[in-house]
């Protein structure tokens, strides 16, 4: 009997590992602890942890600079004001980025229509810190030539291929994030993916 | 040669590593070209990068924040609020039910009028609580106290973080 349990159960070693691994697979668990507790330079050590990837998904779902600084910046006061309902067995960034995603699309409903202008903003806003870096991989060209073919899709499908390949998101994450199940990103990158190149075919074409 | 997939089911197969998936990718050319120009979109996709928020996004989502009251408190004013609702419902419940609010009254003024039996009388359950079960009267007093002492620290936290974080 004994041994059948010791057989089931994990030794202690292995239940240190696998706490330890707990532990680990949650970041930012400190800050968020003293933050909650008031302590704001915690709260500025997770906004700076995490300000970026909610920026640019701001950006890439509402295409304005002003609007997506303001949105990201909402975003981040909600998160400090609902701090107390953050489970802290999931991933923060996550946790943030999912409210960043209801305040973009909130606005966006509110949206009537796109304004071109905007998204010429946003051409020149995306490249940002990392033009130098991204335009000696890619020829610049081509590289208007994607963020202009991604600008045309929809708040859907540029969310879903920014978290994946901009942010490189697990789809799972990405599915925490959406609130989906995470069966169906596949499907969903797929069809963003096959939208983006009919639509570079057809600009190619022009 | 068979039928093509559907190109979303044989990409997604591919990428899970399916054999029949992968074969159908050898022998097909129309499907191979597809799936290669989907490979080299990946390629450049996965080269794009976030952009950098404005200079100043910290600074003023901390002035933001520092109008806001720390998220301890407003836990502690949400749940104390809820605490003193269910405390004034539970109240009018047990002073509403039949015959409770007489017997309250009764009690009342008999406790306002003999109050000295009324201590008497406590001071008397008191003793003969202690002289027939001192040990566990007093375990529970103890572990009361811890309970409420951990509990109030708990919640007082905050205040002992800040006076730690300030020179």
């Amino acid at each position: 009997m004994t041994t059948l349990l010791s057989s089931w159960l994990p030794s202690p070693a292995a239940l240190g590992s696998i706490l330890a691994e707990r532990t680990e697979t949650v970041p930012y668990r400190a800050e968020v602890r003293a933050a909650r507790r008031g302590d704001r330079s915690a709260f500025e050590a997770l906004v700076r942890s995490v300000q970026r990837p909610v920026y640019g998904l701001c950006l890439r779902l509402l295409r304005t600079e002003a609007e997506a600084a303001e949105v990201a910046q909402e975003t981040f006061l909600r998160a400090y004001q609902h701090l107390g309902r953050y489970d802290e067995a999931k991933p923060f960034d996550l946790w943030v980025l999912a409210i960043a995603r209801n305040l973009c699309l909130d606005l966006l409903r509110r949206r009537s229509r796109v304004h071109t202008q905007d998204v010429d903003e946003m051409h020149e806003a995306l490249p940002s810190g990392e033009r130098s870096q991204e335009e000696g991989v890619i020829a610049a060209e081509e590289h208007r030539s994607l963020e202009s073919a991604l600008s045309t899709l929809g708040p859907d499908d540029r969310e879903v291929l920014a978290l994946y390949y901009v942010q490189k998101r697990t789809t799972k994450e990405i599915a925490q994030v959406m609130g989906v199940a995470p069966g169906t990103i596949m499907a969903r990158l797929f069809r963003a993916r096959e939208k983006l190149r009919r639509q570079m075919k057809t600009e190619d074409a022009q | 040669m068979n039928a093509c997939p559907e190109l979303e089911t044989l990409l997604i197969a591919a990428a899970e590593h399916d054999a029949e998936a992968l074969a159908h990718l050898r022998t097909c050319p129309d499907c191979a070209a597809l799936a290669e120009e989907h490979r080299q979109m990946e390629k450049d996709l996965f080269r794009l990068a976030d952009p950098l928020p404005p200079p100043d996004f910290v600074q003023s989502v901390m002035a933001r924040v520092a109008l806001e009251p720390a998220p301890v408190r407003v836990e502690l004013r949400t749940g104390l609020s809820i605490l003193a609702v269910t405390l004034m419902g539970a109240t009018l419940a047990f002073v509403a039910a039949h015959g409770n609010l007489g017997l309250l009254g009764t009690r009342a003024a008999w406790a306002v009028v003999a109050w000295r039996n009324l201590f008497f009388a406590v001071s008397e359950a008191l003793a003969a609580l202690w002289s027939t079960a001192a040990l566990p009267t007093a375990v529970a007093m103890v572990g009361l106290i811890l309970v409420s002492t951990l509990g109030l620290r708990r919640l007082a936290g905050h205040r002992v973080v800040e006076a730690r974080v300030r020179p």
